[in-house]
């Protein structure tokens, strides 16, 4: 038998971008996150308070009072609570940027990667599987749409067991060299979804940011949570390089010969400031948001996604 | 500011090298130009923050881009003039042709005070030679040298400046410390002549001079011969400043450095005769920095104690004369000599005077109006004078001859030292030739006039119409007369500031009645004196009426002799002097006083040659000290007498004579006197003493060593050394502001 510590270091290898890169196929590599961060968890997702009893069992300081299941109590004298099977009405709308600048790859850790490197759109490919995944199996309904400058595909919400296949089949499609207009599709699906929504935004957010805060605020105005995950390449926050480069611009940005060195504190300064502008208006708007490093393990995105959720349910 | 010009200057000295150099300060412009053109390529995502930062911090950016530009072609420029002058001078021929041709001289003073060393000690000789050695090495194979020797010996490692330093090295190796004083002025100005030939062809002239900065060396020795002319050693070393491009003084010398010599000895009268006791003035110097109590001062004759002497109490610095009477019992050649107990430079601690003694002084007494008996001539009381002693003790030093005027022609003067013209009539051309030949040889004449004295004759054969023998224009007859015109005398003024009447004067004031100012003069010939102020008056009447007062006796020195003209007679006709008991100290002491000293060669300075009458010695193969040899030869004089003279310079002090047989030392030589005093002067009295900059003295042996050594390979500044280190501050200059920059991690 293992110990706890030993599982722990175990599951999160699979959480490991490095090893993640190794599986092409991106289920398996959805469930491998899953199935990763639930081994870690001790503690199983598809528990909650659905209308479909479960089980019972024996109360325990924290408890939500309101469960306690009364008639034993009177049989027993022993406070028990109620376990039902989830089934909610959750609508898990996945927001996924697959312009031109979400194919960065970083050219600075290209050592570990396979051919064509692990992209920030693999990264977010990933995560929102994950999502979907775990959505899914709690009976609630996911949907997906993959926009650039305009919305390229859009998979409407549902909780239908095929709806995990199709979303995967939409998100393995090879993102075009478009530019982007976030702020701009975040007011497009703020007109398009109906009901009220867990909307997952998954991008980098090379936008204006003033545009992404007006679309945030569209989608909070309709009554929409959101989670806002900005996906950066570890070579974008730090910024590492050291010999004269010629940066050549995604999404017809131009290019630039510079000793970067020497522009380094200040590429640094403005990217913060960009997502600092962002951060304070999600903080305003009670919007999760999530700077993930496509470096460091997946594991980071699922426990807010969840959190998120049981928030809403309560 | 000075720098910066130095800096430029090398420009002009080596336009090559500074093509080179502007060259090399292109490097990081053209590493920068290529780091542009070489870059990897990243495609990136984003953009436009990167874009953003690069507007932001543009003009930022451009600023530090050029200042670190700016630094670093500052600094290979600034280096590339610092390693040039390190390459320039390492390069042999390749830097003569980019640089010009340098030239390099050592003054190397080898006079006898740099023997000084303490015991167990390397002598300041020693020391220099390692660091004139030294020097040589720090120069480069193109570089020409010459080394001058500042002894005043005349000898010189190589005439002109030269290319084998092999050869240089190999003298060095063997030079040796002289016996001569310092003659710094001579190299000095021997080394600004060779620079004036060279100047159009070098770029760089420098002089390292190496001394021990003995007091002697800059400055005057007193009465003590061969001492410095300060005011000539200036002057000297302003003309070589100018042509110069540097000069540096090495000081070899030691603070403590003392001396005691023995710095002249000579006979008191201009003849040593045999038979009677001769008095020598010998003259001792203190040079050290304190007083010498007590002194034993020794004296010998040909080896023999004759004398000894306490020299009491010497100030430090001072010079003390002390005469020493001798009697000398045959004449013939002798040699004396002085000695102190000896020191750490036992080289003037003994000073020999090698010298003929003679049996008489003869005296050619020509009287003009003899009588049957010569001694009743107007030469009477000078024949008298002549034959008798000063104390009247011993036979006279003088051997007095008389002869008439019409023996004259016949009588061979070069026999005599001294001839006497009495009441002659003028001298015929040949006799007239004669006379002035035995004067300017060295021979003392006097003329007394008479009544056989025609004055216009007489001044236009010996006056300065003719024979410029004369040193006044005889004049009218004065016949002294009194108030009431009838005649009367006159007496010699009570003047007694000239030397040869000293003893009168020193007798006059103890009251003493010595019979001089009662000399009774009735007439006598007005002498004229000459304006140019070649005449000397010895004697003059006292004043008459109006306060005039005549000269009596005048003398002028003529080649190397003298003439003494008097203004009355040698008899008693015109005057009673010759009764008075004062006449014959008087022509004793006039006699020593303008007879010339004998020129024998026997006793010579360093750097003479021996050059003596053939009698004295005989030609061959001589020895002298340090077994020196020398080749001395017989040739013929112009005037047609054979001498003996030697093939080179006398270098060394001591005794010289001809090898084997039995004939002994016939010359001597003396360490020069004006060395002895080698208290070391300061740095700054010296470059007082020079005009030379005391920033160029360089008395410590470590700073010896740095910069005689590395630093002779520059163009004659230290600024190679300091360019060097100026550009290694420019470059962390470059790197701090880098990394400040972000440029470098």
């Amino acid at each position: 038998m293992t110990t706890t510590a030993e599982q722990t270091t175990d599951y999160r290898k699979y959480l490991d971008p490095r090893t993640l890169a190794k599986v092409q196929a991106l289920d398996i590599r959805a469930r491998l996150i899953v199935e990763g961060f639930i081994t870690g968890m001790h503690r199983s997702p598809y528990k909650g308070f659905s209308i479909e009893f479960a089980q019972h069992r024996q109360y325990v300081q924290g408890d939500d009072t309101r469960y306690i299941d009364w008639k034993v109590f009177g049989r027993t004298d022993r406070h028990y609570i109620k376990q039902y099977e989830e089934e909610t009405n959750l609508q898990v709308m996945l927001l996924v940027d697959a312009s031109e600048s979400m194919t960065y790859a970083g050219a600075q850790t290209k050592g570990w990667k396979p051919d064509g490197g692990w992209r920030k759109f693999d990264h977010a490919t990933s995560i929102a599987a994950s999502l979907a995944y775990v959505a899914l199996h709690q009976q609630d309904s996911a949907g997906l749409a993959v926009f650039d400058e305009k919305m390229r595909h859009f998979i409407k919400p549902s909780n239908n067991p095929k709806q995990w296949r199709t979303i995967v089949d939409e998100l393995t499609t090879v993102p075009k060299n478009r530019k982007t207009r976030t702020g701009a599709m975040l007011s497009e699906m703020a007109e398009q979804l109906r009901h009220r929504s867990l909307i997952v935004l998954i991008s980098d957010l090379f936008d204006d940011a003033e545009a992404i805060v007006k679309g945030l605020q569209h989608l909070r105005y309709k009554r929409h949570d959101l989670i806002l995950l900005q996906i950066l390449d570890n070579d974008e926050i730090d910024f590492p390089f050291e010999s004269t480069t010629l940066f050549k611009g995604m999404e017809e940005l131009g290019e630039l010969v510079v000793e970067p060195r020497s522009l380094r504190d200040a590429y640094i300064e403005e990217m913060k400031k960009h997502s600092e502008i962002i951060r304070e208006a999600c903080h305003k708007m009670h919007v999760d948001y999530v700077q993930v490093d496509t470096s460091l393990p997946l594991d980071v995105t699922l426990p807010g996604f969840l959190a998120t959720r049981a928030a809403r349910m309560k | 500011m000075l720098a910066m010009i130095q800096v430029l200057a090398i420009g002009f000295m080596a336009p090559w090298l500074f093509a080179a150099g502007a060259a090399a300060t292109s490097i990081p412009i053209i590493i920068h130009l290529l780091n542009k053109r070489k870059f990897r390529i990243v495609i990136w995502a984003a953009m436009e923050f990167l874009l953003a930062a690069q507007r932001r911090n543009a003009r930022r950016l451009k600023f530090q881009r050029w200042m670190l530009l700016a630094l670093r072609c500052l600094a290979l420029l600034v280096i590339a003039a610092g390693i040039s002058q390190f390459f320039l001078s390492g390069c042999g021929a390749l830097g003569n042709v980019l640089r010009g041709q340098r030239v390099a001289v050592l003054v190397w003073d080898d006079s006898y005070s740099m023997g000084y060393g303490k015991p167990g000690a390397p002598s300041a000789f020693e020391q220099s030679r390692k660091l004139a050695d030294k020097w040589l090495s720090g120069l480069s194979s193109g570089d020409k040298a010459m080394i001058v020797r500042a002894s005043g010996t005349g000898l010189q490692l190589g005439n002109k400046p030269t290319l084998d330093h092999r050869a240089l090295r190999a003298e060095i190796a063997a030079a040796q410390v002289t016996d001569s004083g310092t003659d710094l002025a001579g190299a000095i100005e021997q080394t600004t002549e060779t620079f004036k030939t060279m100047q159009k062809e070098t770029s760089a002239r420098q002089v390292v001079m190496l001394t021990d900065m003995s007091k002697s060396s800059v400055q005057g020795a007193g009465k003590a011969e061969g001492g410095v002319d300060p005011e000539r050693l200036k002057k000297t070393i302003e003309e070589l400043k100018k042509v110069a491009t540097s000069v540096r003084v090495a000081d070899v010398g030691v603070d403590a450095q003392s001396n005691v010599a023995v710095v002249d000895i000579r006979a008191v009268r201009p003849a040593v005769v045999a038979g009677i006791l001769n008095e020598f003035t010998i003259t001792v110097m203190n040079g050290t920095d304190q007083a010498q109590i007590d002194l034993p001062l020794r004296v010998t004759l040909d080896g023999v104690e004759v004398a000894q002497q306490k020299l009491g109490k010497m100030e430090a610095g001072a010079t003390k004369e002390v005469v020493v009477a001798v009697s000398l019992p045959t004449a013939g050649r002798h040699f004396l000599e002085a000695k102190l107990p000896a020191d750490l430079l036992p080289v003037d601690d003994v000073r020999r005077l090698m010298m003929n003694v003679h049996k008489e002084v003869p005296v050619l007494l020509v009287d003009g109006s003899p009588q049957d008996n010569r001694t009743l001539g107007s030469t009477t009381y000078l024949w008298f004078a002549y034959g008798l002693s000063n104390e009247g003790k011993s036979a006279s030093v003088f051997a007095p001859k008389v002869v008439t005027e019409i023996e004259l022609p016949t009588t061979p003067l070069s026999q005599y030292r001294v001839v006497v013209l009495s009441d002659t009539a003028t001298p015929g051309p040949a006799t007239l030739e004669q006379l002035k030949k035995f004067v300017e040889e060295g021979g003392l004449l006097m003329v007394f006039p008479g009544g056989h004295t025609n004055v216009e004759t007489m001044n236009k054969a010996l006056g300065e119409g003719g024979a410029k023998l004369l040193p006044a224009t005889f004049g009218q007859l004065v016949a002294v007369m009194d108030k009431d015109l009838k005649p009367s005398s006159t007496t010699f003024a009570e003047d007694f500031s000239h030397p040869v009447l000293k003893m009168f004067g020193d007798a006059y004031k103890t009251g003493l009645k010595v019979g001089f100012t009662q000399v009774q003069t009735s007439q006598y010939l007005n002498l004229g004196l000459p304006k140019d102020g070649s005449a000397e008056v010895i004697l003059r009447y006292a004043p008459r009426e109006g306060g005039v007062s005549d000269a009596a006796v005048v003398t002028k020195v003529v080649g190397k002799g003298r003439v003494v003209q008097f203004a009355s007679t040698a008899d008693s006709r015109w005057n009673l002097f010759g009764g008075k008991p004062s006449f014959l100290p008087f022509i004793h002491e006039l006699t020593y006083f303008a007879m010339p000293r004998e020129v024998e060669g026997l006793t010579l300075r360093l750097g003479e040659k021996i050059n003596l009458a053939a009698d004295q010695a005989v030609a061959g193969s001589w020895s002298g000290p340090r077994n020196q040899r020398l080749n001395v030869s017989t040739k013929v004089g112009v005037d047609g007498k054979a001498r003996l003279e030697s093939s080179g310079a006398l270098t060394f002090a001591g005794m010289y004579g001809p090898s084997g047989g039995n004939t002994g030392a016939v010359v001597a030589v003396n360490a020069d006197s004006g060395e002895a005093d080698i208290r070391h002067l300061t740095k700054g009295a010296f470059a007082a003493a020079t005009g030379l900059d005391a920033t160029e003295i360089m008395q410590q042996t470590k700073e010896l060593e740095v910069r005689g050594g590395a630093e002779d390979k520059t163009s004659g500044t230290p600024i190679g050394r300091w360019l060097i280190l100026v550009a290694l501050g420019l470059f962390m200059l470059e790197t701090i502001l880098a990394r400040l920059f972000s440029v470098y991690k």
